[in-house]
């Protein structure tokens, strides 16, 4: 009787311990969510704390954000300091040390990026400038790479039971990308030699990796938005060097930029701004195929 | 002859050369191309050993960390501590004079005088101690405005842990009690420029804050709710509704008591705090936080008197995730508190006609305000007070600016260039009893700018 006793307890306990665990991540962007569920598949369980057409410099630590990263197994940020004016509150409040910085389960993206336009030195009277480079990286496919293998490593580090699993989907995600860099490099062949107004410095690793040029801004500063004084000679600017068209997102500034387009006959760009900003940008992939689409 | 022979020997040895030369240059070819292959494996063996070197040179180290170059050179940044200025100025005039304004404007970072007031000047550090700590402090700076004597508070001084199981955090130090919504907050945090007048009569003109700790206790539910628990030390000019000193209760005393010191005995001599918080996200867009929290404490009545503040707060946020740097935004914020002080019984034995009996001294308040941010950089709010008691007060409660019935309503105007500079207007109407006109009016402009590292700010 007792042997029985034992073996359904044994046996409850072998049907109600999962044998395939999900790892919980928390990504603070979507498309860093979306390149972890690539990489994690069914094995990771990801949420996302910022909205698709949310600006991510201006985020407000919600307490929800907080039980969201209490629970992580590791956070996903953009780093760069980005996410600086919530993130180490969301990691410091949710009292969860295998998040902490210096843990495995602490992953700061830009460590895998080549980043641009870093600065030496620099102050606010320079507006919402990011010392450490440019954080908008994710618009470029090279450094993309790059994240993903990271992502893959860093999965592989805290479930190394499930390792191979987690190569075997960045091979898969390797082999997608070389097909669609192909593709891309095609288009890039038309955006070459290309000029283009922005509002914010979103894209510059969009026009470096395609080679097109950006050559004036909507905002004087980067977060200061533009005066009637600096309008009047970016009207001037366009004018001399006839730019093909603005460029923007639906949280950057749109109002003030169809105003320009208004004054200057230019087209205005409303690029995705994020994986799910739009309904086509459903992954990192299409995120990219819209926005050389939208760009051609 | 010699040269005969040369020519014999040489035309001889040129078909073994042939020969031999053949050979010689397909073994040498083989012993090329085995070399070549050697060289490929050697390659690609230390091609593996580079990846490998690159692989562990970007650990994922954490935030905030010197990013590698794109030479592969790495830079080190330590960075071992955060500092910032905010610095609150505000200017104006009232219908009340400055005297009578110290009472009116009863918080000790409140607009208090008819011309200029420095209101706060406030150095923030904070950094990592080691893996395990985080350290923050906050020391204040403002003028007096009458004497315009420098002087400088100790506001806060803390550590909290950073890596306690089951959810736990402990902090210790010098800190703001965590009661309400208000009171944990410093006055650049405040959406108005004044304290709430129910906050100044219960946790006095700097807010309630005392030596001591806290544990926090982020519960594993599928929301935010947090229970905290915390002892403080019960006296000095923080600690207004509890032990304060004989200094601060001579300049506001509650109930026409005298001050009697006592000592600390026991844990029931010491202030103890519990809170719990909960949120919940409504909506995508819109976020509600609800907090109740309870005080129990000695005061300076005597061995008796003994203190208990409740309260209630309730933040309700609404901005839409397609905002623009956070505009629009709707914040409704209201809190109401309670306070049983237990005054203990006075004997007087050289004149027994100044008895006084224990007696429980009521006072309730609460404010509640809308701030609607309309368009980037600018928003407009509107506060509502009311506060009232009961029982013994100096003079009777009528002319006591600190428990007398008194509500305020205040219309607020708030431009901010960026999130580090603040320009605002604020009027004041207020009906108070003890105010020879039972009312007064009053307008104050501030202006706020912060510099340095910027600190994450709370829900």
């Amino acid at each position: 009787m007792m042997k029985k006793v034992i073996f359904i307890i044994l046996t409850l306990i072998s049907f109600a311990t999962p044998s395939f665990a999900e790892i919980n991540v928390v990504a603070t962007l979507p498309w860093i969510g979306s390149l972890a569920k690539e990489i994690g598949k069914d094995s990771v369980n990801v949420k996302v704390l910022v909205k698709p057409g949310q600006d991510p410099h201006f985020v407000e630590a919600k307490p929800s954000m907080t039980v969201a990263a209490r629970n992580a197994d590791i956070i996903m940020y953009n780093g760069l300091d980005l996410e600086a004016g919530y993130l180490p509150l969301i990691i410091t409040s949710s009292r969860n040390h295998r998040i902490q910085p210096g843990q495995k389960g602490n992953f700061d993206s830009s460590r895998y990026v080549n980043a641009i336009e870093k600065l030496e030195s620099a102050d606010r009277s320079m507006g919402d400038v990011h010392p450490f480079g440019n954080p908008h990286y994710h618009f470029s496919p090279e450094n993309i790479l790059h994240v993903t293998e990271g992502i893959a490593e860093a999965l592989s580090r805290i479930d190394q039971d499930n390792a191979k699993f987690y190569n075997a989907n960045l091979t898969e995600f390797r082999d997608r990308f070389k097909e669609k860099q192909r593709e891309w490099n095609g288009k890039a062949l038309k955006l070459k030699g290309k000029k283009f107004i922005a509002y914010h410095k979103l894209f510059e690793y969009l026009a470096k990796d395609f080679g097109f040029g950006i050559i004036g801004y909507v905002e004087p500063k980067p977060g200061i938005p533009p005066s009637a004084a600096y309008i009047k000679k970016l009207i001037e600017l366009i004018k001399q060097e006839r730019p093909d068209a603005i460029l923007t997102t639906s949280s950057y500034g749109l109002k003030e930029s169809e105003l320009l387009a208004k004054n200057t006959g230019l087209r205005v760009v409303i690029l995705p701004q994020d994986v799910g900003a739009t309904d086509t940008a459903k992954d990192w992939f299409s995120f990219i195929d819209q926005t050389l689409l939208l760009l051609d | 002859m010699t040269m005969r022979i040369f020519l014999c020997l040489l035309f001889l040895l040129i078909p073994f050369s042939k020969s031999f030369g053949a050979d010689d240059i397909e073994q040498r070819v083989k012993t090329l191309e085995d070399f070549s292959k050697t060289q490929q494996k050697t390659i690609e063996e230390q091609q593996g050993v580079i990846d490998e070197l690159k692989k562990s040179q970007r650990p994922d180290e954490g935030y905030g960390r010197q990013k590698t170059t794109a030479a592969g050179a790495s830079a080190g940044n330590l960075r071992l501590i955060d500092i910032s200025m905010d610095a609150l100025f505000a200017a104006g005039g009232s219908t009340e004079d400055d005297e009578e304004l110290e009472r009116l404007q009863g918080g000790g970072h409140d607009p208090r005088k008819r011309g200029f007031t420095v209101q706060n000047i406030e150095l923030s550090l904070t950094g990592a101690i080691d893996p395990y700590l985080k350290g923050e402090s906050h020391i204040v700076l403002f003028l007096d405005p009458i004497t315009g004597e420098t002087l400088i508070e100790l506001e806060e001084v803390f550590m909290t842990t950073q890596s306690l199981p089951y959810g736990l955090q402990l902090e210790s130090g010098h800190f703001f009690t965590e009661f309400g919504r208000l009171n944990p907050k410093h006055p650049h945090q405040w959406h108005w420029q004044d304290q709430p007048v129910i906050n100044t009569r219960l946790f006095g003109p700097d807010g309630m804050r005392g030596s001591g700790f806290r544990l926090g206790w982020l519960m594993p539910f599928s929301w935010f709710s947090e229970f905290n628990l915390g002892i403080q030390n019960a006296n000095g000019e923080t600690m207004a509704s509890f032990m304060a000193n004989e200094e601060f209760f001579d300049e506001r005393p509650i109930g026409n008591r005298p001050f009697v010191d006592r000592g600390v005995k026991n844990l029931k001599d010491l202030v103890h705090l519990a809170r719990l918080d909960n949120s919940w996200d409504l909506t995508d867009d819109v976020t509600m936080k609800l907090g109740f929290s309870g005080l129990y404490g000695p005061n300076a009545t005597g061995a008796d008197g003994e203190t208990y503040i409740y309260g209630s707060d309730l933040v309700v946020k609404w901005r839409p995730a397609d905002n623009v740097r956070g505009w629009p935004f709707l914040v409704f914020e209201s809190e109401v508190m309670k306070r049983d002080y237990k005054a203990a019984a006075f004997f007087n034995y050289s004149n027994p006609s100044n008895n006084l009996p224990a007696e429980t001294l009521k006072d309730l308040g609460l404010y509640t305000q809308l701030l609607y941010g309309f368009t980037p950089r600018w928003a407009a709010g509107l506060r509502y007070e009311y506060a009232t008691g009961s029982g013994e007060s100096v003079g009777g409660r009528d002319s006591d600016p600190f428990r007398d019935d008194r509500s305020r309503i205040s219309p607020l105007l708030t431009w901010m260039p960026t999130e580090f500079s603040r320009f605002r207007i604020q009027y004041n109407y207020d009906r108070a009893d003890h105010l020879p006109d039972k009312e007064a009016h009053s307008a104050w402009l501030g202006v706020e700018f912060m510099y340095g590292a910027h600190a994450t700010h709370s829900f």
